[in-house]
């Protein structure tokens, strides 16, 4: 019973973020695009919490849904952006559009249903941890190195930001350094863009 | 739990660059009296400098050098551009406003020399982000010139589009293999499963983390930003774009394919092949008609790329990459030198269509000479070291067919590649034809030739010329 409303719920919140996301694209008005992200951002958050990522829910909803999307409504009223003027005379070109993307979404599709974990919700749909690989027709993979491969199991009530904090600060401790470059690229340029150049 | 180990001794060239750039920044702010162009000279010494204390031991340390080579040109070119910089950013002779132009580049040189020393694609993605941020910067800097925007936008969206595909790859790479481990044996793990369609989903992960990769590299399909993008950023920034991110984009293919050498299982031999071709017909066809030298060398790097992808299409091994970082060093001597002439010619004489370079031959003959032979190296012509690697590509699709067996993929791609060289003759030589066979107009003045701008592509030709001959002449090709 519980397996089932979660899922309902997923497939609920999944629908409204898809939905909602293609009306940021086809609406006309920019502020009508804003506030369908915003219920995009929401429903993403809420598919996480149905996963019980909890923490990743908040930060979705704190920086998306929060601080970029307030941000995004303020240039919008400060730039004062009309209604855009669309051509949509182009049919040819979004046929083809809609066939590369129909394909590709196809394809994802595919692949998803094929796996293990879509006819039997118990199995992990990972390699490295379900069942064994097929040991006989593999032929010299360099065994002991991957011994420890395993995922660690989360256990159910592990505390989220805690693990989450750990992991960023232990083994992905020099990526979170690099990333930070990046930050520091992005306020650079932020500045460098977005500065007014005195006259002399 | 595998996962990557690194440690913070491996970093040090990345904290180095990322040092300068922010010494020249705080400089910016604190130290007004100092020139900015000095900022210039000042990044690209401490950058070479960083470049010939790099260890190499690192599997992909060639790139690494090349990438900091290329950033430590493209900075220097700034310096030399910097009357345009100054009339694009503030209209007037004030410098103000003009100093991340050169502390930019080398952030982002730091990202990819963190690239290649990645392990897993958590350090893989965060770095390329790296890169990919700064160059977003870079592509739109003048901002009052609408060819520059016009670049600034379009390599954002692209360029986020690229990374969206390369995510959610590495969301399918982490959901088939249980971890973000690029090794041999999670590979083979895999693909050896029993369950028939993690084999499938894999490969589609990696079919979008190669598609990423492709657009750093300018790989078709991936390569319709490069020729706006090219002609519409400022110089030095299509020279770092066409140099080292391309590296970049090489050493990330080098990273995902290498796991897969010696794996009689799957083969994305025909898939490559169909690529590469389709590469070398776009970037060869397409550098055809244009007048534009910058766009020019845009199709030019989309056909350069096409000949470094026949290296990666059987094995990417140790040999392999040895070729790919070859093949890129020669042209990253003629690019880079070819863009400096550019600027040159963009500062004096105002444009940058292939007719600013009207009788050159006549007015700058030493200069002439050397523009010369730096597109007759990426067209390669026997004696330059760009007529070595192209024959190297030559050699690595015979090789890896056997000039025996009669394989329809073989014998398409060779008769393109063969097209391809021989369409790279007429497209290059237009620049020559410009320099030697036009009659010279009044308005066409005699180029005084900046230190900088003949120190290093005397340098790039007489590199070119030396590695380009002393195979010969040693007879070992």
């Amino acid at each position: 019973m519980e397996a089932a409303i979660s899922s309902i719920l997923f497939c609920l919140f999944a629908a409204i973020a898809v939905l909602s996301a293609f009306g940021v694209v086809a609406s006309r008005n920019p502020v009508n695009s804003a506030m369908c992200m915003a219920v995009s951002f929401a429903s993403t958050a809420a598919v996480l919490f149905c996963m019980g990522a909890q923490f990743l829910g908040i930060v979705q909803i704190i920086v998306y849904a929060g601080a970029i999307l307030v941000l995004f409504l303020f240039v919008v009223m400060m730039l004062d952006v009309k209604s855009e003027e669309r051509n949509l005379s182009s049919l040819p070109r979004a046929i083809v559009g809609v066939i590369i993307a129909g394909i590709f979404a196809g394809m994802v599709t595919k692949v998803a249903l094929l796996l293990p974990g879509a006819a039997d919700s118990k199995c992990p749909i990972k390699a490295l941890c379900c069942c064994d690989y097929d040991a006989t027709s593999c032929p010299a993979v360099p065994e002991g190195e991957l011994s420890g491969a395993e995922l660690p199991a989360l256990a159910e009530n592990q505390n989220d930001v805690k693990s989450l904090g750990a992991t960023l600060f232990s083994q992905y401790n020099i990526p979170f350094v690099i990333l930070s470059f990046a930050l520091l690229a992005g306020t650079v340029g932020a500045v460098a863009l977005g500065r007014k150049i005195r006259k002399d | 739990m595998i996962s990557a180990t690194y440690t913070w001794a491996q970093f040090i060239p990345e904290f180095t660059l990322v040092g300068l750039a922010t010494v020249i920044l705080m400089a910016d702010c604190f130290l007004p009296k100092i020139p900015k162009s000095f900022y210039a000279i000042f990044g690209a010494v401490g950058a070479i400098a960083t470049a010939f204390c790099m260890g190499g031991d690192a599997e992909l340390s060639r790139f690494r050098v090349l990438a900091v080579i290329a950033t430590a040109l493209a900075v220097l070119l700034a310096y030399d551009y910097r009357k345009v910089t100054r009339e694009a950013i503030s209209g007037s002779e004030s410098e103000e406003g003009t100093s991340e132009l050169y502390a930019l580049p080398l952030i982002a040189c730091a990202g990819i020399c963190a690239l290649t020393q990645a392990k897993d694609i958590i350090m893989l993605f965060v770095s390329l982000e790296v890169v990919t941020l700064s160059s977003y910067v870079l592509a739109g800097y003048f901002r009052r010139n609408q060819g520059s925007i016009e670049a600034g936008v379009k390599y954002l969206i692209l360029g986020a589009m690229s990374t969206g595909l390369l995510v959610f790859g590495a969301a399918w790479y982490y959901g088939m293999s249980g971890t973000f481990m690029l090794d041999s044996s999670v590979v083979y793990k895999v693909l050896y499963h029993a369950d028939y369609s993690l084999r499938i989903g894999f490969m589609m992960s990696m079919a979008l983390l190669l598609a990423g990769a492709f657009f750093k590299t300018g790989t078709a399909p991936m390569h319709i930003w490069i020729p706006d993008v090219y002609q519409g950023a400022p110089t030095p920034v299509s020279a770092f774009l066409a140099v080292a991110s391309k590296t970049a984009g090489f050493a990330v293919l080098c990273m995902l394919l290498a796991p897969f050498v010696g794996n009689q299982l799957v083969s994305i031999v025909e898939c490559f092949v169909i690529l590469t071709a389709i590469t070398l017909i776009i970037g060869n066809l397409g550098a055809i008609g244009q007048t534009n030298a910058k766009r020019l060398l845009g199709y030019s790097s989309i056909a350069q790329a096409g000949f470094i992808m026949v290296f990666l299409i059987n094995d990417v091994g140790e040999a392999a990459q040895a070729q790919v970082a070859n093949y890129l060093t020669a042209y990253l001597l003629a690019t880079m030198a070819a863009f400096y002439a550019i600027a040159m010619v963009r500062t004096q004489r105002g444009h940058e269509e292939i007719s600013a370079f009207r009788a050159l031959g006549k007015t700058n003959p030493v200069l002439a000479f050397l523009i010369t032979v730096c597109f007759a190296s990426l067209a390669g012509v026997p004696l330059t070291y760009g007529f070595i690697v192209k024959f190297d590509s030559f050699c690595a699709l015979i090789n890896a067919y056997g000039i025996a067996e009669l394989n329809c993929w073989f014998t398409t791609l060779l008769f393109i590649m063969i097209l391809g060289a021989t369409v790279g003759f007429y497209y290059y030589f237009k620049v020559i034809r410009e320099m030697y066979w036009e009659k010279q107009q009044p308005e066409d003045k005699p180029l005084n030739v900046p230190m900088v701008t003949a120190g290093v592509m005397t340098a790039c030709v007489i590199l070119i010329v030396a590695l380009g001959t002393w195979p010969l002449l040693t007879g070992n090709l």
